[in-house]
């Protein structure tokens, strides 16, 4: 059974089509990143696949579960998790209550228990709030745990927003540009974090980014978008050579300059 | 002094009270209004009746828009259900007092989900005209529904009888009111501080972000109307039973913006908020009268001058205050605790 | 007769629809909601009115007065209340405006006490026949004059620069402002349009219905206007305000008269829950 398997994917808004027929094989395990230019429906995909979208044609399986069957609320039960581009945080939380909600498909306690907050519900909070600190130690958040998400420096509001995705302990990790607008160090960081993540907690990766440091640092593989097509996809060496690839982001001039 | 808190365990938290004495606070409070509602008169009495019904109305109201983010301009609908509900059931079918009271707010409950299901269709500004389109709307279907509600004339509702003693001075309904606003309050700060308040609070900072982590917006939401308008019915029904007489004219689409204002003055998303927001709102009207006489002749007309002191007041709060009396009261607690002696 | 009940139900939904376009205006430059367009309007027909019967002011120059007075109203309210919260959420403007609409009743039932007063007639009581067909004059003043005020609103907007600054606002503050317009200007002006449009509605119903303090609820009706009319659609209020007005008259004749006072409010319940955006608004979706 494949893992996770998008085929002839197609969605347009207005007379643009965002995606047109992209096909695509996620192997378990592996660190896949999704590179293109500007607007060449990166984001867009990852939108398809958490359901925020309803693609015009195609289909998305993952562990032979049609996506397609399913609403938003319920990709996240299947195990699979995202970060957001322009950072979907609660902003009017708290660190730690925004990861804490990254657990609540493992709610159990009902409203009534929770009116009485005694029993289940206590033990339950407890259970949470444990594995919401492996969370925060995990990427070192401490420091912040109690502040409030304006209060935030970028960079660490999506670390936070990675942390929320880890506190479900998600199968698939979709990361929407993660690195931009951190530093060099920052990045570096979180280049041995998503190895840590793969390796420690097995979570399979996919990517979406513009950092090539990053991209060619930790991928195994990597899918290249331009204007809603699947152009490429291969090992990072390859796609580094490959002229189409060139062409797409530097133009066509530069095509001919291999290495 | 103690500048840093250091936590032993995650229990601390979310406890209630983060130290033990903190309790011991509570029960003296609790003390000093129980002798307060014995000794200040009848009219005390009635004041802290009717200050614990907003509180509850208000509290209600909160959970729906200060944690959910839902506007409702029509809660005290919701509160007209539960006091027409309780009446009728003790005065036509003869329901003891503690059987109805719950069964009102069961069934404004259970209206209020109805109520909540189409919210998910409906955001903002849009969910506000039509929770105030509901409000017009049953606030006339109880006017013309005359054969149960005894229309315009308004219905007579009896003193509750429990164990055989009859509730009929302001003074001994006092503990009636007082125990359901204990155990209320009790129940919605359980329900806020644990999981259910934070995906409320997630639904109301980022519906995308919270589908994303497995939220069903709208059974949420409609559970969120579930909630409040339980309280809200309850606060009818211990109205109804207070005041001994209902009519539409209390529940009007004013009164639903009087409990706004309760939650906006109070503090958005606070329940403590709430219950600072209610008491201010609902002695308000006497500061009014009080400090009436030193004004000007102009400004004689109570009614107009209560409601430009309304009005004004929700302004003030909304520009210059906007996290309410309790966001007041966190500033004052901070620069309490950073004192430099 | 149903003749009759339409015209002035077209009479009464133009009203309703002036109303709305206030609504539409503010809420479509500036994301804002105006609770208190009703009292606007309200203050719109007081003004008028202390101005014909105790300043003696002719009527014509009452009228071109009176939204010039409420426009500047407009642009004082817009400067100390909205400004302060640009970028706040929407519950917390909602709520301002609301605050605002309970203040200025309350302010006005100061002036002008509570009672219902009399708005002097200009038109002759006389109706006018057409074949079987009996029409107020009254009622055909509302309906040119609306027409009129919209027909100029249009011009504004399509040929002067300032009613195209107003729509480029609109659509996008940042690039207007960095195109040189003064977008705080621009807020400031919607206001002041709203603000007239509101004070001409008021005196063109004053005579219709009653002169009260508590006229500015016929405004909460404008709501149900803008909602079917679409909430971003200036012509769409017009239109919305006409069908409400029509039909809650026809609902009047055909079901219990206490279903005509709470029509406008099932109507738009009835359009919230099958098409919120209404006839001509569109449905907005946020990009992550």
């Amino acid at each position: 059974m494949k893992f996770l398997s998008i085929r002839d994917l197609t969605i347009s808004f207005g007379g643009i089509t965002a995606v047109n027929n992209v096909s695509l094989e996620v192997k378990e395990g592996e660190i896949l990143s999704v590179i293109g230019p500007n607007g060449a429906g990166k984001t867009t995909l990852f939108n398809c696949i958490s359901r925020l979208y309803t693609p015009d044609r195609g289909k998305i399986t993952f562990q032979g579960q049609d996506l397609m069957k399913l609403k938003a609320h319920e990709i996240s039960r299947l195990g699979i998790a995202r970060t957001f581009q322009n950072i979907e945080l609660f902003t009017n939380m708290t660190v730690i209550e925004n990861i804490l909600l990254g657990r609540h498909i493992f709610r159990r306690s009902g409203l009534l228990s929770q009116a009485v907050f005694y029993g289940k519900a206590w033990r339950e909070e407890i259970e949470h709030r444990r594995k919401a600190e492996e969370v925060i130690d995990f990427l070192e958040l401490q420091a912040h745990r109690n502040k409030r998400i304006g209060r935030l420096p970028y960079g660490v509001q999506k670390l936070v927003e990675l942390g929320r995705a880890l506190a479900l302990e998600p199968r698939v990790l979709l990361m929407d540009e993660v690195s931009s607008g951190m530093s060099l160090e920052e990045t570096q960081d979180l280049m041995i974090w998503i190895k840590d993540i793969r390796e420690d907690l097995g979570v399979t990766i996919i990517l979406v980014e513009h950092d090539m440091r990053l991209v060619m640092g930790v991928s195994d593989r990597i899918a290249v978008l331009d204007y809603g097509k699947n152009i490429a996809e291969g090992q990072p060496g390859e796609i580094q050579a490959n002229q189409e690839v060139i062409k797409a982001y530097l133009g066509e001039s530069n095509a001919v300059v291999g290495s | 002094m103690n500048i840093v808190d250091f936590r032993e365990s995650y229990s601390q938290d979310f406890r209630i009270f983060d130290k033990f004495y903190k309790w011991g606070w509570i029960a003296f409070l609790v003390a000093g209004i129980v002798v307060l509602s014995q000794t200040s008169g009848d009219y005390g009495a009635y004041l802290l009746n009717l200050i614990f019904i907003n509180i509850i109305a208000a509290v209600g109201l909160n959970i729906l828009t200060g944690f959910t983010g839902l506007i409702s301009l029509g809660h005290a609908a919701f509160m007209a259900i539960g006091a027409y509900t309780s009446s009728i059931l003790t005065v036509k079918l003869g329901v003891p007092f503690w059987l109805a009271l719950p069964a009102s707010g069961a069934l404004t409950g259970l209206i209020g989900f109805v109520v909540g299901l189409p919210s998910l269709r409906l955001t903002g500004i849009y969910l506000a005209l039509a929770t105030m389109a509901f409000g017009f709307v049953t606030d006339e279907i109880i006017l013309q529904w005359q054969s149960l509600t005894r229309g315009a004339d308004g219905f007579a509702a009896i003193p509750p009888i429990i164990f055989g003693m009859t509730f009929d001075s302001y003074k001994k309904y006092f503990f009636i009111t007082f125990i359901s606003l204990a155990i209320l309050l009790f129940v919605a700060k359980n329900m806020t501080r644990g999981s259910f308040g934070r995906t409320l609070m997630a639904i109301r900072d980022s519906e995308t972000a919270a589908e994303t982590m497995g939220v069903n917006l709208g059974w949420y939401k409609a559970l969120a109307f579930t909630v409040s308008a339980i309280y809200a019915g309850l606060a009818g029904s211990l109205y109804a039973h207070f005041i001994l007489f209902v009519s539409v004219d209390n529940f009007t689409l004013l009164h639903s913006i009087g409990f706004i204002v309760m939650v906006v003055v109070g503090g958005l998303g606070s329940i403590t908020g709430s219950v600072m927001g209610a008491i201010f709102i609902t002695i308000l009207p006497e500061i009014i009268s009080f400090t009436k006489d030193y004004l000007p002749s102009a400004f004689k007309t109570a009614s107009s001058l209560q409601a430009a002191v309304y009005g004004i007041i929700l302004m003030l709060f909304v520009i210059y205050q906007p996290a309410g009396f309790y966001g007041l009261w966190v500033k004052i607690k901070n620069w309490w605790r950073t004192f430099p002696l | 007769m149903i003749v009759q009940q339409i015209i002035s139900g077209l009479a009464v939904g133009c009203v309703y629809g002036l109303i709305a376009i206030g609504f539409v205006l503010i809420f479509k430059t500036t994301g804002v909601i105006n609770f208190a367009q009703g009292e606007i309007m309200m203050l719109g027909a007081f003004v008028s009115f202390t101005l014909i019967t105790f300043f003696n002011v002719p009527f014509i120059l009452a009228f071109l007065l009176t939204p010039i007075i409420c426009g500047g109203l407009g642009i004082l309210l817009e400067r100390v209340l909205i400004r302060p919260l640009v970028g706040e959420p929407v519950v917390s403007i909602i709520i301002v405006t609301i605050g605002l609409s309970i203040t200025l009743r309350a302010f006005a039932g100061m002036i002008w006490s509570y009672d219902t007063l009399d708005f002097p007639h200009l038109f002759s009581e006389e109706a006018i026949k057409i074949g079987s067909i009996v029409i107020a004059p009254v009622d055909i003043s509302v309906i040119l004059i609306t027409l009129g005020l919209v027909i100029l609103l249009f011009l504004f907007f399509k040929f002067t620069t300032m009613g195209i600054s107003l729509q480029s606002s609109a659509q996008n503050p940042l690039a207007s402002l960095l195109m040189g317009i003064s977008v705080k200007k621009v807020y400031s002006m919607t206001w002041a349009i709203s603000a007239m449009v509101g004070a001409v509605a008021g005196m063109i119903i004053a005579p219709i219905t009653f002169l009260s303090v508590n006229m500015g609820f016929l405004g909460l009706k404008a709501f149900p206007a803008a909602i079917i009319g679409g909430f971003n659609s200036i012509p769409g209020a017009i239109v919305g305000g006409v069908i409400i007005g029509i039909s809650e008259n026809l609902a009047g004749i055909y079901l219990p008269p206490w279903v005509k006072d709470i029509f406008a409010y099932l109507v738009m319940m009835a359009v919230l829950m099958i098409r919120p955006e209404g006839i001509f608004g569109t449905h907005e979706q946020k990009k992550v």
